[in-house]
């Protein structure tokens, strides 16, 4: 049980980078971005490339990483979306588009890569011992990183100009741009944000694991469970999606108890689906695009 | 020779799914993405019980599948009509991804291997396959399917339905049920797409989970998009051209290996190509102009 409730804490830290950057999407710009699938899964290409291909150690190839994972997300801000998100387009129209750049990357690792699994590092991951608990280095980074990452999403939001901006982007898109808000730089940034924040777990779950074209679909459609879950009605909410993703991992490890791990994907869209109905209109508040 | 026959017959299959998703998103103003969801359902059931059945009979289980996967949509429409705009959109997305679940890991229904049982449709003398009598059978229940979504279209019912995705409030203030409105449309449409799964299932006599799952779901919304989220000719266009893509690039003699992932690209490019140069779909205009012959009388004409 404790094996579990580990692997679904750190699968639900995991989740907390992905349904953040979900959150952040929806709360700044209006949009669902399923895209960030394909961010999470370019990313790990990245890192491969640069570690297997290139020979460059893992330590100088994260960073690199990090910095293609923003890089993809603001092309495929001025690529795509700018467009749109300047013509005010409905929720259909920019989810029908998330879900077409998701398509498109993930089919270009396809072409590029194959869809077979690729390791980046062959060696046995390092294990540390606290007690009775066993954990892998690599998890403790991950729920370590994801700390780091909230303190940084904090100081950012309630030190600097540019994370007011966001935030009056969120509460008041209308009285923001009023104000002198550019929300041409809002949104550029925000896409920025969110692929470098999506890139954190990507980079760290890429070392040991396989990683195929699809990497990124599993965490996206947990954590957009968890963003659904979560019902943030003001502000960014950034903790909230953050609990909702560790706490719907630790409840998908847990429910390995009970059920086959082949059903473990019903788990939280059954959940999704008991807490929109059962609160009726909960989930994020619909929002102007 | 065939082989074609077979290419325009799927086109027809995925021409009559396609309109009935036009119906409940293009007309209705519902976004679903469990379309695929009741593909599947009518699939599955028709496959279950055509075991049951004797081969004169077979007509039977296309007509029970359809009312089975109507009854699946209403149900399902009960819970996520209740909802509106995002809400019903995030609930038929968990509803897709459960049911892709649910059919990989149920052993009853052939798990991840799916059913190879099924026996080819007979309809008096034709067998549907790949011949150009089933090929012609196929089209012209498109071909109906089509009249009686134009009709309905331009029923009262329609024009009801039509204003509800305009101004839902306003369709309430005068009097309309019109949680009931939408509840039909979903049930109904979900039925049309079950009978769709029904025929497909009968035209491959294979089915798994594969055919059914999100892939399918972007299929429908890439044909849905391609001619014309508002058109059902636009539909029936898109679904030509997509099911006729694969021939295409496989002429190109790009590896058979690639040829599903270039033609899933050139899907999503195909997405936001005609979402940004013509969102209406190619037969977008003219579908607009084919749905509302006649303006109401009291209502000016605007010069465009």
């Amino acid at each position: 049980m404790l094996s579990l409730a580990t692997f679904g804490a750190v699968w639900g830290a995991s989740i907390a980078f992905v349904a953040v950057a979900l959150g952040l999407s929806w709360r700044v710009l209006g949009i669902l971005d399923f895209g960030l699938a394909a961010v999470y899964a370019v990313v790990a290409y990245v890192q491969y490339t640069i570690v297997r291909d290139l020979g460059i150690a893992v330590w100088l190839a994260a960073p690199l990483a990090l910095i293609g994972g923003i890089g993809l997300q603001l092309v495929i801000y001025r690529v795509v979306y700018a467009h749109f998100l300047r013509a005010r387009q409905s929720l259909a129209t920019v989810v029908l588009l998330s879900l077409a750049v998701l398509y498109v990357c993930q089919n270009i690792l396809v072409l590029c890569f194959g869809s077979a699994g690729q390791v980046i590092l062959t060696t046995p991951p390092l294990r540390l011992q606290f007690g009775p608990l066993s954990m892998l280095a690599i998890d403790v980074a991950t729920v370590v990183s994801l700390l780091v990452v909230l303190g940084l999403l904090y100081l950012l939001f309630v030190r600097t100009r540019l994370g007011l901006a966001m935030r009056g982007m969120a509460v008041n898109p209308e009285l923001a741009r009023t104000l002198g808000v550019s929300p041409e730089r809002v949104r550029a940034m925000t896409f920025c944000l969110t692929g470098a924040i999506v890139a954190v777990p990507a980079i760290i779950g890429s070392l040991y694991d396989p990683i195929t074209p699809t990497i990124g679909f599993n965490p996206i459609l947990f954590a957009f469970a968890a963003f659904v879950i979560a019902s943030v009605r003001s502000g960014l909410g950034i903790p909230q999606y953050a609990l909702c993703g560790v706490a719907l991992g630790l409840v998908t490890g847990l429910s390995l108890l009970f059920i086959p791990s082949q059903w473990q994907l019903a788990v939280p869209f059954a959940a999704m689906v008991v807490v929109t109905i059962v609160r009726r209109n909960a989930g994020p508040v619909q929002r102007a695009v | 020779m065939d082989f074609y026959f077979g290419v325009f017959s799927f086109a027809a299959i995925y021409g009559i799914l396609a309109m009935s998703y036009t119906l409940v998103h293009g007309v209705g103003g519902m976004f679903t993405v469990a379309h695929a969801v009741f593909f599947g359902v009518g699939a599955y059931a028709a496959a279950l019980i055509s075991q049951l059945l004797p081969p004169g009979l077979m007509v039977l289980d296309i007509v029970a599948a359809a009312l089975v996967t109507g009854l699946v949509g209403a149900a399902i429409g009960l819970a996520a009509l209740k909802q509106r705009g995002q809400y019903m959109m995030l609930i038929t997305f968990s509803i897709q991804i459960i049911f892709s679940v649910f059919l990989i890991n149920t052993h009853a229904l052939g798990g991840e291997d799916g059913i190879s049982t099924i026996p080819p449709f007979r309809f008096g003398p034709w067998v549907l396959g790949g011949s150009l009598a089933s090929m012609i059978l196929l089209w012209v229940l498109a071909g109906l399917t089509f009249a009686f979504f134009s009709y309905l279209t331009r029923s009262d019912f329609g024009r009801t339905v039509r204003a509800i995705r305009e101004d839902e409030l306003a369709v309430e203030a005068v009097g309309v049920n019109v949680f009931r409105m939408k509840w039909l449309v979903f049930s109904l449409t979900a039925g049309v797409a079950g009978f769709a799964g029904a025929l497909f299932a009968h035209v491959t006599q294979y089915i798994s989970p594969n055919s059914f799952n999100f892939d399918a779901a972007i299929l429908i919304v890439t044909i849905s998009v391609l001619g014309g989220q508002f058109s059902y000719i636009g539909a029936v266009v898109g679904s030509l051209i997509v099911m006729w893509l694969p021939i295409l690039v496989g002429y190109l003699g790009i590896p058979g290996s690639q040829v599903a992932a270039i033609i899933q690209l050139i899907f999503g490019c195909t997405i936001i190509v005609m979402l940004y140069l013509r969102p209406a779909g190619i037969i977008g205009e003219a579908a607009v102009r084919y749905a509302d012959p006649k303006p109401a009388p009291d209502v000016p004409q605007v010069r465009q």
